[in-house]
């Protein structure tokens, strides 16, 4: 019974992370049809400036807004200067923030060095919890409890705000957006910074977790894009359903069928393709 | 601005053309010696990469650059930690820089792939990382190694048993490749021909983030568990399983790796008490040889402790250069190269302690168990707790026996206790 | 001067000049010179089965590295497993790049644009973690090393040769393509889709047929690699080798083949040659990229015909006005 409930949990806490990662991938996909390969090194620079914003301010909230904010700002500034060159060069966008991924790890490289690094977070989170018999790790909660408060943010912004409806538009069709007196131009560049802000949150999150390393950022980038695939691009209640299923897959996966472990990931989100390409609740394509 | 492009595209084209015709010169010339370094300088064994290429300052602080009367020259390539750019450098730096020996390689895969290379180029390859089967099974002429993967873990196995004899069923976690199941096959051979009882073995892939799957399958009813780390594992693993409350649950030792120098600082409290083993003693351990080794080094990497990553192309430079003496410098005569190196055998010197050939291609040397402890100011460090002298890769077994089983894999030894 | 070269039977003198050239090259360079050039070959092969997707059809897929890898994992495991024959080793590995192809194409063909980038990336994805995790066949991380050449192609100069001589069979296949009613077919889908069905064209067959084609050909490529490295291992098979096919033709140009070979060859020498002067190859590499995207997203067989037809332009208007200047001068001078 523990041995599920533990795995059970691990699955969601990871699942958790993945959403943080993945539903920046998805709206910057669902509403600028851009898929962003940078975007797991995004996540991963985050967690370095996280880790240096901690180290010299000691302050690891300040950490996880730092990084997010910083990240944004990264995004924000590729996406003005470069990508919006590019409108309507589906494949040059792509190439492009390929150009960026390798800038990016050499930066890292130059910057922070090549030596894994770890992260140290608050001791007020980082404790074994019981719940009866049922052990678990309390900073994985905490990453569930962040997870969580992010996507009711996120809730909130799409259907209680006007400038939500218009990414809500622009996700439905960008003409029609466009037609209807949506500052597209804005849109697209809050979405991205928006996208890239959770990336950057999610990597400081990850820091004390998962350590940094170099090369994570195209390790975990597969994960993001069976997200985005499976719970269909642009989708927030897609996002969410899609982490908590890869989350929970992935660690049955490798309990259960440890030779097929990336298959075991892989193959649903094939299947999905297969039947039905745009995920389950993306907009038809 | 398109002529621009164009001046530019020109100048490109006349750049690659150049470059092409370039390197010239099939001719062997005598002049320096030239050693081939094989190492990752970037991807997720960088850091091992940064440290050996200290050791090799190290190494040229103490040995100097003129071997035999002639110079020595280095040439250092990264192979991005992919096996296949391995076999893409070692094959440039045999045929490009006409390199006389390659020594390196850091993945034991990446070991058993450059093999063939030097018997189909006629040039020494000395193997650094530890795959088992190429000083056992899959020898070949023109390549030597510096250690076998389970050639500590059998000491591991042997002093756990002496030791602690209540620990007897074992948990078995490692990363999924050569590496992994060689340690892990050397523990439970002699764990196993001791009485000991492996009940579980788990691999998880090298670049695995979150452990949390496999952490959750750990047998309750054992009592120790034998863990190596490869690579990004040592800074993950240990903090996960702490955070699970495992550590005072069982009793864990394992391969030097999961504790090196490199990670040491890094991996905190996590690692605390943690038991292992390996051909090196620590940065801390008190011979005269290895102080003056650890003065060097930290020369040249910012005051940072060396670990076997080091050491060990430290002590292989050292064995090439007593192999090139002992030939007197004619390294252009591969096959008398080879023979010498097979045949080296320095006893002072070296920060690991001896080291002899055994004949097979591989070396016999010391087995370091070690733990990790704090100092006053907090630094971590490796106490030595007992030092096995001239270990052979085949441990207490006769050659001809231990050859005659396979090698060790995923499923060799098989568990018989499992599940 | 060079642009009179590029037209007519200029072009196919260019292109003896270039096979005469590639065919001498190991007559005067090293020994690592001819290795990094049949890089480029066996690369060439993947750029232009490529291109026949990305740059004449309009299909830009972003996961060639499966049928790439698909074709080389098959021939590494028979050769090395099974110790098949070269010639058997060729026939699997192709036949499962072609299956693999079959399939794949299937689910991907559902979609276009976007969507069909990012399926075809999942979809390559999908082999790498076979390739990764199924230990028993593929040898997960080690991947399969040990793949021996034939004697009769054992050198490094008579593989270069062998080598050579499908390079420049392939390109002379897909040259008569592409000029064939087929070929002009796939330009035609490459401008307009709706067009194309609306002229009673079966649009879906077409594509799914290059798509077969391309995947052939990748397989091939495949092969080629693995007995060129006598080594297969999963970042072979990775996002960047699905990357460096498409930066080959985007370089080269797409929609030229010999842009692909040009982008294979230069993309392959950046790659062996930059780490020999400095170590920030990430970042050269980062800047080539980002450059061709941004300047010359034609590539360079696209600069030049761009070039070419610009100073076409303006020969054609300087007559017209030497014309007009001339009748007006007559008239002027009554």
């Amino acid at each position: 019974m523990n041995y599920w409930l533990t795995q059970l949990f691990n699955g969601f806490s990871y699942g958790a992370l993945i959403f943080l990662l993945a539903m920046g991938l998805s709206l910057i996909f669902g509403v600028m049809q851009v898929i962003n390969v940078t975007h797991g090194t995004y996540f991963l620079v985050g967690t370095y400036i996280g880790l240096s914003i901690l180290t010299w301010t000691g302050n690891f909230y300040l950490a996880i807004l730092g990084g997010g904010l910083v990240i944004a700002l990264v995004g924000i500034f590729i996406e003005r200067f470069f990508l919006r060159r590019l409108r309507g060069n589906d494949l040059g966008q792509v190439l492009i923030t390929f150009g960026f991924v390798l800038l990016l790890q050499d930066a890292i490289l130059l910057i922070w060095g090549p030596d894994p690094k770890l992260m140290g977070e608050p001791k007020s989170i980082s404790f074994t919890a019981h719940i009866g018999s049922f052990t678990f790790p309390s900073y994985r909660l905490f990453v569930i409890v962040v997870a969580a408060a992010v996507a009711a943010g996120l809730w909130l912004f799409e259907n209680k705000t006007k400038f939500g409806s218009a990414v809500r538009a622009a996700v439905d069709d960008v003409e029609m957006a466009s037609g209807m007196g949506v500052n597209v131009p804005l849109v697209f560049t809050v979405v991205f910074g928006l996208g890239s802000f959770l990336a950057g949150l999610g990597g400081v999150l990850s820091g004390p977790w998962l350590g940094l390393q170099y090369g994570l950022d195209l390790e975990i980038l597969p994960y993001a894009f069976v997200v985005v695939i499976v719970g269909g691009m642009g989708s927030l209640k897609g996002a969410i359903l899609a982490s908590l299923l890869v989350g929970l897959v992935d660690n049955f996966g490798k309990g259960f069928f440890p030779d097929l472990a990336y298959f075991t990931l892989f193959l649903p989100m094939a299947v999905i393709l297969a039947v039905r390409p745009q995920g389950l609740f993306g907009r038809t394509l | 601005m398109k002529r621009a492009l164009v001046g530019l595209t020109v100048l490109a084209t006349a750049l690659v053309l150049g470059l092409v015709l370039a390197p010239r010169g099939d001719a062997a010339e005598k002049g320096p010696i030239r050693i081939g370094l094989l190492t990752s300088k970037t991807g997720v064994l960088a850091i091992h990469g940064t440290h050996q290429m200290a050791a090799v300052e190290a190494f040229k602080d103490k040995y100097g650059t003129t071997v035999a009367g002639r110079k020595v020259e280095f040439y250092p390539e990264d192979d991005q930690s992919k096996v296949p750019l391995g076999v893409t450098k070692v094959r440039k730096l045999i045929t490009g820089d006409k390199v006389h020996i390659v020594m390196g390689g850091l993945f034991a895969s990446t070991g058993y792939a450059i093999a063939p290379l030097g018997d189909q180029y006629q040039t020494p390859i000395f193997v650094w990382s530890c795959p088992d089967d190429l000083s056992q099974r899959k020898r070949y002429k023109f390549v030597v190694k510096y250690f076998s993967c389970s050639q500590p873990q059998h000491a591991m196995a042997h002093w756990l048993r002496k030791n602690k004899p209540q620990v007897k069923k074992v948990i078995i976690f490692g990363p999924d490749y050569a590496f992994g199941y060689e340690s892990s096959g050397g523990f439970q051979k002699v764990f196993e021909d001791m009485g000991g009882q492996v009940v579980q073995k788990i691999y998880a892939p090298i670049n695995t983030v979150d452990y949390g799957p496999y952490i959750g399958q750990f047998r309750k009813d054992a009592e120790g568990m034998f863990v190596t780390l490869a690579g990004p594992q040592a800074l993950r693993f240990p903090k996960q399983y702490q955070q699970a409350g495992l550590r005072d649950k069982y009793v864990l030792v394992g391969n030097g790796t999961n504790t090196d120098e490199f990670a040491l600082a890094a991996q905190g409290e996590d690692v605390l008490g943690w038991i292992t083993a390996h051909i090196y003693g620590g940065a801390a351990y008190p011979s005269q040889d290895n102080q003056e080794f650890v003065r060097n080094f930290k020369k040249h990497l910012g005051n940072k402790d060396p670990g076997y990553y080091a050491e060990g192309y430290y002590g292989a430079l050292v064995l090439i250069y007593k192999a090139i003496e002992a030939i007197k410098g004619d390294v252009e005569n591969k096959a008398k190269f080879m023979e010498a190196l097979g045949r080296t055998k320095v006893t002072e010197g070296m920060p690991g302690g001896p080291k002899v050939s055994d004949g097979y291609g591989n070396l016999n040397t010391n087995v370091y168990i070690r733990d990790v402890r704090k100092e006053a100011s907090g630094k971590l460090y490796h106490h030595v707790l007992h030092v096995y002298e001239n270990v052979s890769q085949f441990w207490s077994y006769r050659p001809e026996e231990f050859l005659k089983q396979a090698v060790y894999d995923k499923d060799f030894p098989p568990c018989k206790f499992c599940k | 001067m060079i642009f009179e070269l590029l037209r007519g039977r200029g072009r196919v003198a260019v292109a003896v000049a270039a096979l005469v050239f590639f065919a001498v090259y190991p007559w005067f360079a090293s020994r690592f010179m001819i290795t990094v050039l049949v890089q480029c070959l066996i690369m060439a092969i993947l750029a232009m089965s490529l291109d026949l997707m990305v740059g004449y059809t309009g299909m830009a897929s972003l996961g060639h590295a499966a049928y790439f890898g698909s074709g080389a994992y098959a021939a590494a495991i028979v050769s090395v497993t099974y110790k098949a024959s070269f010639p058997e080793a060729l026939a699997v590995g192709l036949i499962v790049a072609v299956a693999v192809t079959a399939v794949f194409a299937l689910v991907a063909l559902r979609a276009t644009g976007v969507y069909f980038l990012m399926i075809t990336f999942a979809l390559a994805m999908l082999i790498w973690g076979l390739a990764y995790r199924w230990n028993s066949m593929t040898g997960g991380e080690n991947g399969i090393a040990g793949v021996q050449r034939p004697s009769f192609i054992a050198g490094t100069t008579t593989f270069y040769y062998f080598v050579l001589a499908i390079a420049a069979a392939v390109f002379v296949f897909f040259g008569v393509l592409v000029r064939s009613s087929f070929g002009r077919t796939l330009v035609g889908i490459r401008e307009s889709e709706s067009r194309m069905r609306t002229l009673g064209y079966n649009v879906w067959l077409h594509k799914y047929i290059v798509f077969l084609i391309s995947g052939l050909f990748s397989g091939l490529a495949g092969v080629l690699w693995v007995f060129y490295d006598s080594l297969v291992a999963p970042p072979l098979v990775d996002l960047s080798t699905s990357f460096d096919a498409l930066l080959m033709v985007s370089v080269g140009g797409g929609g030229t083949l010999v842009g692909a070979v040009l982008g294979a060859v230069i993309v392959k020498m950046l790659e062996n040659l930059v780490n020999l002067v400095t170590d920030r190859w990430l970042t050269v590499v980062a800047l080539v990229y980002i450059t061709v995207v941004l300047l010359a997203p034609q590539g360079i067989i696209g600069l030049l015909r761009d070039l070419m037809a610009r100073r076409e332009m303006n020969r054609a208007a300087l007559e017209v006005a030497g014309r007009a200047n001339a009748s007006a001068g007559k008239e002027g001078s009554k």
